[in-house]
């Protein structure tokens, strides 16, 4: 939870570098890791500067006699021998008086450098996660009302994603395929969900008569979770599996697809043997 | 129906359509929906106490998270602000009212009703179930649970009144601020309150016109079995575009106003002028008009592709550039400032504060990789009540602010602040848990053992939270009738003219005519003008000031059409959800003679009776007969009456109450004098009504353009080619719509021909030619009918047969349904003209032309409407 590798990353000071093949949850939580440091630097200067200006400032705020705030005219010494515009009652606000319009543009610009920088990080790494490695194979995903189907090139469908670990493995979202999406009123059809699986860092619309692509890859072994995301009726809030992606060592997987003969025996030596992608 | 009754009259509260008065019924209302919207949210966060839920059921808790979210975003937040909108805007900008007093209390009406139709839906087998988004195709009754058919329509028609609502208020402000400012009062110096409304209507016209074509689709595949949403060829995506087209500069809308209060409340309470003003407007403006290039950003996860995701990061991310110039420049009014830490000042401040948190967990989810990561969780949920609340709580501020110069009293200081520290705590303790538990996915309520604990914090934080508010109800309760009397302006170093006049302002507002052209606010006495002030120049330094004794005598202010104008719409919307689609458009058809007989019998009340009201009367039997012809035709007239089921005469009686009230509010006498001697740049040659029509019609091209739109989107995902095909029409004929075509343009004509006769006093020649475009459209219709007729009843292709038909069907008939509302006006005109207006006096004939703009913009619509459904 919490993100917990990005807090393991900050703390142990790991510099958390692209590794030679990133998952989608590296990519993840470099960014995420970026925007919370930024973030809270950001956040904390800001607000101390404003608490600790909203403090400097107070003046002592006890009414004058008969009214609900301060007598204004205590301060007319002062007023004469600063330069800045207070308020007065049936003005035309024009014209500021002096101070605050530089450090207003310096600090515009510097938030706007930080925000430049934070696009093109976010640009670069999401070109990668935007980029789908070749050797992926696809997967389909069916999500219907209140569950996934899974289709494995070979047409054989089951309940769980069983993948391979340290393989990239394309899924091809939808609710409903074209054309089979029904008339409506008469009971068939499908709603909107999303396939999302938040340890893999992957997710993805499923729309009705459309396809959305995502990729997933995981270098542990285990069980993830997966659940919908996007409302979809009275079930939606127990649409979640704990054990919705079973990442499987390779050769296990190998075993496995053999047996439901999920993928033909010849690709599936192909696709297990190729090396692993090279950093794009 | 000229005077109010006083404000201990139950009756004043309900004929007023003074600005003050609408704007504490507004303020009392949007109370009222935040307390139901309020109790849900708890609901929900007893609800979140443990994984797999406490008291819903998985539909119920649906309902409660779709119904908080609507009520906050829609009945709460955007009203709130305008109660504040409508009360000090006009006193901000020295107007007396706003420039359309009687469309404003109709707004407050249909806005009350709309938000009682949607509370009514609860009880009609239960409210929508989609969350606020209502996203496609879960919104449609195909996927709609059948106990709760009606209760869902009713919803979206609650919603259909609401954008009525909002369109009449953008419209009413837009006139106002830019037409009706105090004489040496620019554009650029209104307060920064003020400006900030002016930028939220703007985005309010446009925007909502978007969301309302979006409820009409929506409300025609509920009524009418169209299928918009649930066409697989992107029905769904198309919900999407339109609703976030709508949805993103909602935020703004609703951020906007207490952007404004923050402002001027830290200006007062900082004792300093806003740092860098102009560049605050500016970058308020830049956000209103970048906020219309954001939206797909609620969509990375669909199929958009990669260069159009990349633009909508960077015009996302992009943004927070203005936002943090306006944050900085509240920050640094503070620097050098004489700080009071005041209730209103300790609320702005909490709110920048929060405001910033939400803000920057907003940058993240416009990264696009980290959205596919967040999107549909907890980290959504927190940012978005993080920056929505946190203008909740800057309006809290406003409230604190502005309640001595509404009521004329002083709230307990103490107790303000006890409330704030509950707030701000409460709040904290609510919202900010939900980021570290993000991986929650949104409206679920099971979610990992793990974030149970912070899930039980976000609760006890959500009690908090509430509680505070019942320190303010009995602060602000109390405080009424406390002796802490307050004289103009109880604050230090406050600017604009709201506080020049006494507190509560007079009924007249000002104690003369304000003026700015000395360069300050002076009132100025006019000989000219009637508002029986003595004195010339009432000196407003020293904040005592002159209340105007009398009221003007030739203006009105109470008039008991808007309420019923909308009490007729709230009858349609809790009746038409449970009417069968064969049934649907019969009570509106029924409603149209009645409108005609009720022009005639209102005509004869108000104008003296002349032979065109007995003509109207008389000709309404045969119309209503011909349409219980048709009606015996469809359902037979003994078994269709039988059968028909009780929301059927509900809605009926809606409809005839509709046709009634809106007969009545046409002929009634209601005089509002256009100021003058008014800062009125850029709109100096044009008057309100005209101004009023323009940015109507504006808003209208976005419906139509929506509508539209929708049609090419779905085409081009179907295929351009293979549309009409695939309906059986490879060579559709051409003919009807070129002859309708002419028909419009000469009616177009004609109604100008009306116009200038209008202005040259010929009586008889204003009335033929308003009569010959009467003609016109008739004949448009004739052969309309004749050409449905021929495709629906003879070729059976129906708006139900496939998504051709229903684009076909819903478009040309809304664009049929704009010209039967021109038919009706020009019934109404020609009654008026035969009687003796418009050609006898100069100014009146103007009607006639803002009625003609109306129809050119019908003429222009077919213009598009003709290739797009006839040739392409």
């Amino acid at each position: 939870m919490l993100g917990s590798r990005v807090i393991l990353n900050i703390l142990s000071g790991d510099p958390t570098v692209a590794q030679v093949s990133r998952d989608p949850t590296d990519v993840f939580n470099d960014l995420l890791t970026a925007f919370l440091v930024m973030g809270t630097i950001v956040g904390v200067v800001v607000v101390a500067y404003i608490l600790h200006s909203a403090y400097k400032y107070k003046i002592d705020d006890t009414p004058a006699e008969g009214q609900y705030d301060i007598d204004t005219s205590t301060f007319a010494d002062e007023d004469e021998t600063e330069s800045v515009a207070r308020p007065q009652l049936g003005e035309i606000p024009s014209g500021v008086g002096k101070g605050g319009g530089k450090k207003l543009f310096l600090s515009f610009a510097i938030s706007a450098l930080i925000v430049v920088g934070l696009i093109i990080f976010a640009y670069w790494n999401l070109l990668y996660i935007e980029d789908t490695p070749e050797d992926a194979i696809e997967i389909g995903v069916d999500a219907n009302q209140y569950d996934y189907e899974y289709t494995y090139p070979s047409g054989e469908t089951t309940s769980q994603l069983f993948i391979p670990a340290d393989k990239p493995v394309e899924l091809n979202v939808t609710a409903c395929h074209p054309g089979e999406c029904g008339t409506p009123g008469e009971g068939d059809g499908e709603v909107w969900h999303t396939w999302h699986s938040q340890d893999l860092s992957a997710g993805a619309d499923a729309i009705p008569g459309q396809y959305t692509q995502t990729w997933v890859q995981e270098s542990d072994p285990g069980e993830y979770r997966v659940q919908c995301q996007e409302l979809c009726g009275a079930g939606h809030s127990s649409m979640n599996f704990d054990d919705g992606v079973v990442v499987m060592e390779q050769d296990e997987f190998q075993d496995w697809c053999e047996d439901e003969e999920c993928m033909d025996d010849e690709e599936l030596d192909n696709w297990l043997n190729s090396p692993a992608e090279g950093d794009n | 129906m000229a005077d109010l009754p006083p404000r201990s009259s139950v009756k004043r509260w309900l004929v007023t359509t003074n600005h003050k008065d609408i704007g504490i019924l507004y303020l009392i209302t949007s109370i009222f929906f935040l307390v139901v919207a309020g109790v849900l949210a708890l609901l929900i966060r007893l609800q979140m106490l443990e994984s797999g839920g406490t008291i819903l059921g998985g539909a119920e808790y649906n309902q409660v998270v779709t119904a908080h979210g609507l009520l906050m975003v829609f009945w709460f937040l955007s009203p709130f602000a305008f109660a504040f909108a409508n009360y000090l805007v006009p006193l901000q900008i020295g107007a007396k009212d706003l420039a359309f007093p009687r469309l404003n209390a109709m707004s407050y009406w249909l806005y009350l009703f709309s938000g009682l139709a949607l509370i009514a839906s609860f009880f009609q087998g239960g409210t929508h179930e989609g969350g606020w988004t209502l996203y496609a195709p879960l919104n449609v009754p195909a996927f709609v649970p059948r106990v709760a058919e009606m209760g869902e329509t009713t919803a979206v028609i609650g919603l259909v009144l609401f954008v009525t609502s909002v369109t009449l208020g953008s419209v009413n402000f837009l006139t106002t601020i830019y037409r009706m400012r105090a004489e040496g009062l620019r554009m650029r110096d209104i307060p920064l309150f003020s400006m900030s409304i002016l930028l939220t209507v703007w985005m309010m016209l446009f925007a909502f016109a978007a969301l309302l074509a979006a409820t009409i689709l929506l409300s025609s595949d509920h009524l009418l079995a169209t299928q918009y949403f649930t066409d697989e060829h992107g029905g769904s995506m198309l919900w999407a575009h339109l609703f976030w087209f709508f949805g993103h500069p909602e935020v703004y809308i609703v951020f906007f106003p207490a952007l404004g209060a923050m402002a001027e409340i830290i200006q007062t309470f900082s004792g300093r002028r806003l740092v860098g003003r102009k560049w605050f407007i500016i970058a308020m403006a830049l956000v209103a008009v970048q906020s219309f290039i954001v939206w797909m950003h609620h969509m990375f996860l669909t199929s958009i592709n990669l260069p159009i995701k990349t633009i909508f990061m960077v015009t996302t991310v992009g943004i927070s550039l203005p936002f943090d110039l306006m944050v900085f420049a509240l920050i640094y009014t503070m620097i050098k400032g004489r700080i009071r830490w005041k209730t209103p000042f300790l609320f702005a401040l909490g709110a920048l504060l929060i405001f910033i948190l939400g803000g920057i967990t907003g940058v993240f989810l416009g990264a696009v990789a980290l959205d596919y990561q967040f999107r549909g969780s907890y980290w959504v949920v927190a940012h978005f009540h993080y920056v929505m609340a946190s203008g909740a709580v800057a309006l809290i501020g406003g409230l604190y602010y502005w309640y001595p110069k509404i009521t004329g009293k002083m709230y307990n200081e103490f107790l303000g602040k006890v409330h704030f520290v509950f707030a701000f705590i409460g709040f904290n303790m609510l919202y900010f848990p939900m980021f570290l538990v993000w991986e929650t996915p949104r409206r679920v309520f099971e979610f990992p053992e793990g974030f149970t604990l912070w899930h039980q914090v976000a609760t006890a934080g959500a009690f908090l939270f509430a509680a505070s508010f019942l320190i303010m109800f009995y602060n602000l309760f109390r405080s009424l009738y406390s002796d802490r009397t307050v004289d103009s302006s109880p604050w230090a170093y406050t600017g604009s003219a709201e506080w020049a006049i006494e507190s509560p302002p007079p009924e007249g507002n000002f104690p003369g005519r304000p003026s700015f052209a000395s360069g300050k606010l002076d009132f100025v006495s006019d000989p000219a003008t009637d508002g029986g002030v003595e004195d010339g120049h009432a000196a407003t330094d020293g904040g005592v000031a002159h209340a105007s004794t009398g009221h003007d005598v030739h203006m009105d202010h109470a008039s008991w059409w808007p309420l019923l104008v909308s009490l007729s719409g709230l009858l349609v919307a809790v009746g038409i959800g449970g009417i069968p689609a064969s049934y649907v458009l019969w009570p509106f058809a029924f409603a149209l003679p009645f409108f005609v007989a009720f022009l005639g019998i209102e005509g004869a009340r108000q104008d003296g009776r002349a032979r065109i009201h007995d003509l109207y009367v008389v000709l309404s039997v045969p119309f209503l007969l011909a349409l219980l012809g048709g009606f015996h035709f469809h359902h037979g007239l003994v078994d269709g009456f039988a059968g028909a089921n009780n929301t059927f005469y509900l809605t009926l009686v809606g409809a005839v109450l509709g046709a009634y009230t809106f007969a009545g509010i046409g002929y009634e006498k209601f005089n509002v004098p256009e100021p003058e001697l008014t800062e009125a740049w850029p709109f100096e040659n044009v008057t309100n009504t005209k101004l009023g029509m323009w940015t109507f019609l504006g808003s209208d091209i976005i419906l139509f353009g929506a509508l539209i739109g929708s049609m090419i989107f779905i085409r081009f995902q179907f295929g351009w080619t293979d549309w009409w095909p695939a309906a059986g029409y490879t060579d559709k004929a051409v003919w009807p719509g070129l002859v309708n075509t002419y028909v419009l343009l000469a009616s177009s004509f004609t109604i100008v021909l009306a116009y200038v006769y209008a202005k040259r006093g010929s009586r008889r020649k204003t009335l033929a030619f308003l009569s010959l475009t009467f003609a016109g459209a008739a004949v448009f219709l004739v052969n309309k009918a004749y050409e449905w007729n021929e495709l629906y009843i003879n070729q059976g292709w129906t708006h139900t047969s496939d998504i051709m038909g229903s684009t076909y069907y819903l478009t040309t008939g809304l664009h049929a349904a704009h010209v039967i509302v021109g038919m009706l006006i020009l019934l109404f005109l020609i009654a008026r003209a035969y009687t003796g207006a418009y050609w006898s006096d100069d100014e009146d004939a103007h009607t006639v032309e803002y009625f003609g703009l109306y129809w050119h913009f019908v003429d222009i619509v077919w213009l598009f409407l003709f290739p797009l459904f006839y040739i392409l």
